[in-house]
């Protein structure tokens, strides 16, 4: 068990709760996918897990270990985090600002050398957005720019790679190359947390799926599971069906 | 088997290029300033014949810094020097300062006073010639107010639960005004023919009164916080993807936001307790330098440092030469500054969108 969430609850500044009570594990290699409807607290639940804001109450253990006793270094050398869209003012070559992901890898007054500059440019790579790497981050499309968040997490070289809602901005070739990208992080070993508007992303690469609602999770479990015409509705109050495809090997969801 | 060798030592000269990129901008830079510096040595308005002054310079030298006691000496060691190094140390930290706070802030148009330094220290100065004539008195005033002014707005922020750099721009622009008000109010009050000349001087930055000393204090602090600027400068591109980013990459934003609040702080109320208040500089130099570098802090900063030096030590020359009074300051930097600035932004040259 790589990381285990207990009894998570947050709320901003003792507000009412985002969400509440919510615990749930993950396994090496093992990805999750949160579904759930708009504003029900999943990028915040995300933030939470990636230590950019503090629960209210409960805890996170990563390898067993209590974040709230480890540095914030520490965590983002494990926990990787990549935000939804990101508001860089300052025109950084999207080299550069892959190269930041090497920020918790760094001693407080150094900077990166020709290992981290290599590390950077795998990960550029493996994003496949080589072409765009002199390219200023401010002046490439919202989609690019994603990718390019993805590698500055990669080059994190986290063990737990947060998410949230990956493809929101991407064409629907690099949704695909992205999904494909998270198979094979899984594959060699990095375990993935990802929110998600489709519930499809869930049958791809059979994930476990948790739907996140008023109060908490549903139970999670594998996509087959979790994904049912009940929750569905449930979850987003609308008729969906559910087939198994078999030219592809996997269910998928669709609207009626 | 060769080929293959040739194409990996290809690959690592590529990334040994990459990482210094912009270095020779930096040293080109630095001989720039080396070379204003010794230029700025020759001009004055008491004319030296310039191998006087070079043979000036070479005793001086041997002798490690012991000043013959000539009135040529006395010009150039006593009157011109301190006063070249204090245009450097100004014009420098200015625009370290500038460039630092535009990163924390996330914001371009951002200059070392945001945070009220120059209203806090405005007043300090006008208060200290209003009951002292000792320079020194003024210069500590000055310092003290400064930082009291960057203190009260960083402590305002403190109480307000919002994002912590929004609320210490709005903090920084309350403290100014009350200091600014405060100011005005000590004009008022102090006497039209004697005082009130020495204030508005002041507040429109000079360099013809410092004196060696003067730097002693000073320069200390200007350097240390300029160090550690630089220092810290690639960690200061991380806290400029704003609060949430730079804590995902496990940076403790609020000890960043302090050390650098700290270090640009000391160096711009330090800078301008010997020279009065200068606009622009710290504006208009990191927007230069960052065309030249690129937006990187790890280049940008040091930049900074040696193209700020320089151009403060052109106005300074200017000011001393240009006519039979000594220019104000801070005057001929808005009169080059702001032109120059809105050239940019015609030319869309900026580095920053």
């Amino acid at each position: 068990m790589i990381l285990r969430v207990d009894n998570a609850s947050y709320s901003y500044g003792g507000k009412e709760n985002v969400f509440e009570d919510i615990s749930f594990f993950l396994n090496k290699g093992e990805t999750l996918c949160i579904l759930g409807p708009n504003g029900i607290g999943k990028s915040t639940l995300l933030k939470c897990l990636g230590n950019v804001l503090k629960l209210s109450e409960g805890s996170v253990f990563i390898e067993g270990k209590d974040i709230s006793s480890m540095s914030r270094t520490e965590i983002a050398q494990k926990i990787g985090y990549v935000p939804q869209s990101d508001q860089s003012v300052f025109p950084f070559s999207v080299l550069d600002f892959v190269m930041l992901g090497r920020a918790p890898h760094l001693p407080f007054f150094s900077s990166p050398g020709e290992k981290d500059l290599n590390i950077a440019e795998n990960a550029i790579n493996k994003v496949g957005i080589s072409h765009l790497r002199d390219r200023p981050v401010t002046e490439v499309s919202g989609g690019e720019r994603q990718l390019a968040l993805i590698a500055r997490a990669l080059a994190q070289e986290p063990e737990i790679l947060l998410l949230d809602e990956p493809t929101s901005h991407l064409d629907f070739g690099n949704q695909v190359r992205v999904l494909n990208l998270i198979g094979r992080l899984t594959s060699q070993g990095t375990s993935v947390i990802m929110s998600t508007h489709f519930p499809d992303h869930g049958f791809i690469g059979s994930k476990n799926v948790a739907i996140m609602l008023e109060n908490g999770f549903i139970d999670p479990g594998t996509a087959e599971e979790v994904i049912t015409k009940e929750n569905m509705a449930l979850a987003y109050g609308v008729d969906v069906t559910i087939d198994h495809v078999s030219s592809i090997q996997r269910n998928v969801c669709l609207p009626l | 088997m060769s080929y293959d060798i040739g194409r990996i030592t290809g690959l690592k000269l590529g990334i040994h290029k990459r990482i210094s990129e912009g270095n020779t901008q930096i040293f080109l830079a630095f001989f720039l300033m080396i070379f204003l510096f010794v230029l700025s040595l020759f001009m004055g308005r008491y004319s030296i014949p310039p191998q006087t002054i070079m043979t000036n310079i070479i005793f001086w030298l041997l002798s490690l810094g012991k000043v013959e006691p000539s009135n040529v000496g006395t010009v150039i060691f006593q009157i011109r020097l301190p006063r070249i190094i204090a245009a450097m140390l100004v014009g420098a930290g200015l625009s370290i300062s500038g460039a630092s706070f535009q990163g924390l802030f996330r914001n371009p148009l951002v200059s070392p006073y945001i945070l009220g330094v120059a209203s806090g220290a405005g007043f300090g100065a006008c208060l200290g010639i209003l009951i002292s004539e000792n320079i020194f008195v003024i210069q500590l005033m000055a310092f003290s107010f400064g930082i009291l002014a960057a203190f009260l707005a960083y402590s305002l922020s403190k109480s307000c639960k919002a994002t912590v750099t929004l609320v210490l721009v709005l903090s920084g622009i309350i403290v100014g005004a009350v200091f600014t008000a405060l100011t005005s109010l000590v004009k008022y009050v102090a006497d039209p023919y004697d005082k009130l000349p020495e204030m508005v001087f002041w507040l429109m930055g000079s360099l013809s009164s410092v004196r060696a000393e003067d730097l002693m204090y000073a320069s200390p602090a200007i350097l240390a916080g300029m160090l550690v600027l630089i220092l810290i400068g690639w960690r200061i591109n991380v806290i400029s993807l704003g609060e949430e980013e730079a804590r995902s990459l496990g940076i403790d934003t609020m000890k960043m936001t302090i050390l650098i609040v700290i270090c640009a702080t000391l160096v711009t109320t330090s800078a301008i307790s010997i020279s009065g208040i200068i606009g622009w500089v710290g504006l208009v130099v990191p927007h230069i330098s960052r065309m030249l570098v690129g937006p990187s802090y790890k280049k940008l900063l040091p930049m900074s440092v040696f193209l700020g030096a320089s151009f403060l030590l052109i106005v300074d020359d200017l000011a001393r030469t240009l006519m039979s009074i000594e220019i104000p300051l801070g005057v001929l930097t808005a009169l080059i500054g702001a032109p120059f600035f809105a050239y940019l932004l015609q030319k869309k040259k900026v580095g920053w969108s």
